[in-house]
């Protein structure tokens, strides 16, 4: 018997070994697109979807804005990021109560506020705790091994592999998924962009029937607005998109601009609204930046802050 | 608490420690007591429900061991089931049956306002109590029994309360019954070794088909039906045919893993699967699909229904797998995809005759016939699976409609054809180890075999664990029945 649990221990720390090896050395190279949001504290953040996740560049931010201005600022919107308790909690454990006076911009589409219809709180929360923000319980080591223990959805042989070179994707280490046109393997051409848009607009078009805006959401944003309105500055931004998108979805939540009019009234926020924006910022597939649009447009969101900054 | 979860990991060999070194008279509270962490590990206060069917059926047990009058045991026999089957319709059914009496209303025109609907039964106020259908059935099937004359009643409350809460097959089976579990309780067991490597055997094989197989076609399912109209043609079919293996594999590694689990513990569980996918037939598919359920089907359902032969063969078959959809979901999807295996398995019945005429006139050897057979009924059980894993009766028709689109071949929706190649090479893989060791005897893949032999096959299985295994902690599939 004493052999046989002998050798059961072996067997095990063999294989927890094995295990924490591989998550060591994956923690090493590239792991996700949503890794290097995890990895450190912040005392500002972008809070949002995918269209903040790759349309907002902190660093650009940071250089138009003067150096009196908290310089810890971390891209934390990603596509599962919707508002809500599990969204908000995340928020909490990844800020750092520093001395500077951070800024927080919360952007927002009609997509922010939905989950699918039939699904009430509980639903809901379960379906946000399933993802990374409600998988983690670590918002700011480096390594992140929760992260990767808990959240890394692929196979841990890509620590041997290259994952990350060669492609369109460029995660930063501020957060912020840059998305080129050109890389050395893949170049995003305008029919392709085109069509890409074309495919967005037919799967909202899809989507729509099986979602809609809920109290929930509204609530939980309202008090994120508040939360972190105590910490520091707060600005609502409505990102830019292509017109035909942001047509779409003005016909098909007609109340949207009337809903975050009040919401602003309520907080008291400065709501910065760039879907009807004189300056067209390009997209690759109707709604997100690319690289160069995603600089313009941060430039462009800094200098329009800065009058509310220097308050 | 999941199997697969960093928690069990901790939970299982603290407890087959424990286990074992306590003396044998105290094994049964220190096992219940261990079910019941298991179980209210993650809903705590759901296991009152399971509470209250223990002591029900408990009561109803010994009052039908007692009492002489053939009619107050029946009495006691329908209070059990309808404790039970309230519970079911209460906290699994009670939804689905208001939302689709408004529908029916509301199809004919009725208007029914929302005030009139009633709200408070929605998925956000009531969580499906996990398991709910697995330890329903299992502790009714022991009044039936007692009621039946097979057994005794068991008049230890605590060991009874194992029956029904016993963790390795608590939340997602196979459901026993009470006249193979409940004896074994009641056994002396010393540690053997030979068992114990058995069942840890059995629970690594299991391990491995969820963390490597099951989840990693998960992604490739998930994905596609996430949004099946971009994702018409071959990357539909495709994931139709990785859902057939998802699930598969997904449901038999739980099974694995809590009959390994029990065996460590020196108790057998029933084996639930019987290599289903190599059935040339869709009567065979049922006997070695989920056994322990097509048995309770049959022994409680299907047998009574045509024992005074009221009902005659046909709408028997109709009732008993209209129950078997709905034992899986309170959702129409389940219920059609019952109604559909019904409907197979009536056909294939009643053209058995000419269809053996046929082939014997087409002179067809039997090596044709078994593979054609096997063609079929894998095929009809794919598209039956497709309501199965589709959210609505609609989204499962346009579904079927999205096969049919044949330009779009653009399978590799992924962007990393490695995985779609590993996929195949897992499916094959398994389904080859499945075909020689059958699916009660995986131990044998290491069993009596020389030492560097063993720690080779221990070594790959470490480093396939580790490099492959899909880290996502999925719940199983069978969990939310």
């Amino acid at each position: 018997m004493r052999i046989f649990i002998l050798k059961i221990v072996v067997f095990c720390t063999l294989l927890a070994s094995a295990y924490l090896l591989m998550v060591n050395k994956l923690s090493e190279g590239y792991v996700d697109m949503y890794y290097s949001k995890f990895t450190q504290k912040a005392e500002s953040l972008i809070i949002g979807l995918s269209r903040a996740d790759e349309g907002i560049d902190p660093e650009t931010i940071l250089n138009n804005l003067p150096k009196t201005v908290d310089q810890s600022l971390v891209n934390f919107a990603s596509n599962q990021n919707y508002y809500g308790r599990v969204y908000l909690e995340a928020i909490k454990n990844k800020l750092n109560d520093g001395k500077e006076a951070p800024f927080f911009i919360l952007t927002i589409s009609p997509g922010s506020f939905t989950a699918p219809k039939g699904f009430g709180t509980k639903g809901i929360e379960a379906m946000d705790t399933k993802t990374a923000i409600g998988k983690t319980s670590d918002f700011t080591s480096n390594p992140n091994y929760s992260y990767i223990m808990n959240c890394y959805g692929g196979g841990l042989y890509n620590a041997f592999l290259d994952v990350d070179s060669g492609g369109n994707l460029t995660s930063h280490d501020n957060g912020w998924n840059e998305i080129s046109l050109k890389s050395n393997t893949f170049t995003i051409t305008k029919d392709l962009m085109f069509d890409w848009k074309r495919q967005n607009l037919a799967y909202f078009e899809r989507r729509l029937p099986k979602e809609e805006v809920k109290p929930y959401r509204l609530e939980w944003f309202g008090k994120t607005i508040e939360y972190l309105k105590n910490k520091g500055m707060v600005f609502l931004v409505r990102m830019p998109a292509d017109q035909e998108i942001i047509s779409f979805e003005n016909k098909h939540l007609p109340t949207f601009n009337t809903m975050v009019d009040s919401i602003t009234q309520v907080h008291q926020v400065p709501y910065l609204d760039y879907s009807n924006s004189q300056t067209e910022f390009g997209t690759y597939d109707g709604s997100h930046l690319y690289s160069e649009t995603a600089k313009e447009f941060s430039a462009v969101l800094a200098k329009d802050m800065l009058p509310y900054l220097n308050k | 608490m999941l199997f697969n979860s960093f928690e069990f990991l901790l939970f299982f060999p603290l407890v087959l420690i424990l286990y074992y070194v306590l003396p044998h008279k105290n094994r049964w509270l220190f096992l219940l007591v261990s079910s019941y962490y298991f179980y209210a590990s993650s809903e705590p206060y759901l296991i009152i429900l399971l509470l209250i069917s223990t002591l029900v059926d408990y009561y109803c047990g010994l009052r039908i061991g007692k009492v002489a009058d053939r009619k107050k045991k029946k009495a006691y026999l329908w209070l059990s089931i309808l404790v039970n089957v309230g519970i079911l319709v209460c906290f699994k059914y009670l939804f689905f049956f208001v939302d689709s009496m408004n529908g029916l209303l509301e199809h004919f025109g009725v208007e029914v306002s929302s005030s009139e609907k009633i709200q408070s039964y929605r998925i956000d106020q009531i969580l499906l109590p996990v398991g709910i259908s697995f330890y329903t059935f299992q502790t009714m099937s022991y009044t039936i029994e007692v009621y039946r004359g097979n057994m005794q009643p068991e008049k230890h409350l605590g060991r009874f309360a194992l029956f029904v809460a016993f963790f390795p097959q608590l939340v997602a089976g196979p459901i026993e019954k009470a006249t193979r579990l409940l004896p074994q309780f009641k056994k002396h067991i010393v540690p053997d070794i030979q068992q114990i490597k058995r069942g840890l055997t059995i629970m690594a094989w299991g391990f491995f088909l969820k963390v490597v197989v099951a989840d990693r076609l998960g992604v490739y399912v998930d994905a596609v039906y996430a949004d099946p109209d971009g994702n018409k043609g071959l990357p539909s079919l495709l994931a139709a045919f990785f859902f057939v293996f998802q699930i598969y594999f997904d449901f038999a590694a739980y099974t694995y893993i809590a009959i390994g689990a029990a065996k460590t513990m020196g108790i057998t569980l029933i084996n639930n699967f019987n290599r289903p996918f190599f059935a040339q037939n869709i009567s065979q598919f049922w006997q070695r699909w989920h056994i322990s359920l097509t048995q309770w089907i049959r022994d409680y359902l299907y047998r009574p229904l045509r024992r005074n032969g009221k009902i005659n063969r046909v709408f028997s078959v109709i009732i008993v797998f209209f129950i078997m959809g709905l034992w899986h979901g309170a959702n129409w999807t389940f219920v059609v995809w019952g109604l559909i295996n019904a409907l197979f398995l009536i056909v294939e019945v009643a053209t058995n005759r000419f269809r053996k005429q046929a082939f014997d006139w087409l002179r067809i050897p039997p090596t044709v016939r078994a593979v054609l057979g096997w063609g079929t009924s894998f095929t009809l059980m794919l598209l039956s699976l497709i309501f199965f894993r589709s959210p609505t009766l609609a989204d499962a028709l346009n579904y079927i409609q999205n096969l049919l689109v044949l330009p779009n071949l653009h399978v590799n929706i992924l962007n990393n054809y490695f995985e779609l190649f590993l996929s195949f090479v897992l499916i094959f893989g398994v389904q080859l180890v499945h075909y020689f060791k059958g699916n009660n005897k995986i131990y044998e893949l290491v069993e009596n075999k020389p030492t560097w032999l063993r720690w080779s096959m221990y070594a790959s299985y470490i480093v396939l664990l580790v490099l492959l295994g899909i880290n996502r902690q999925e719940s199983f599939i069978y969990f939310q029945f």
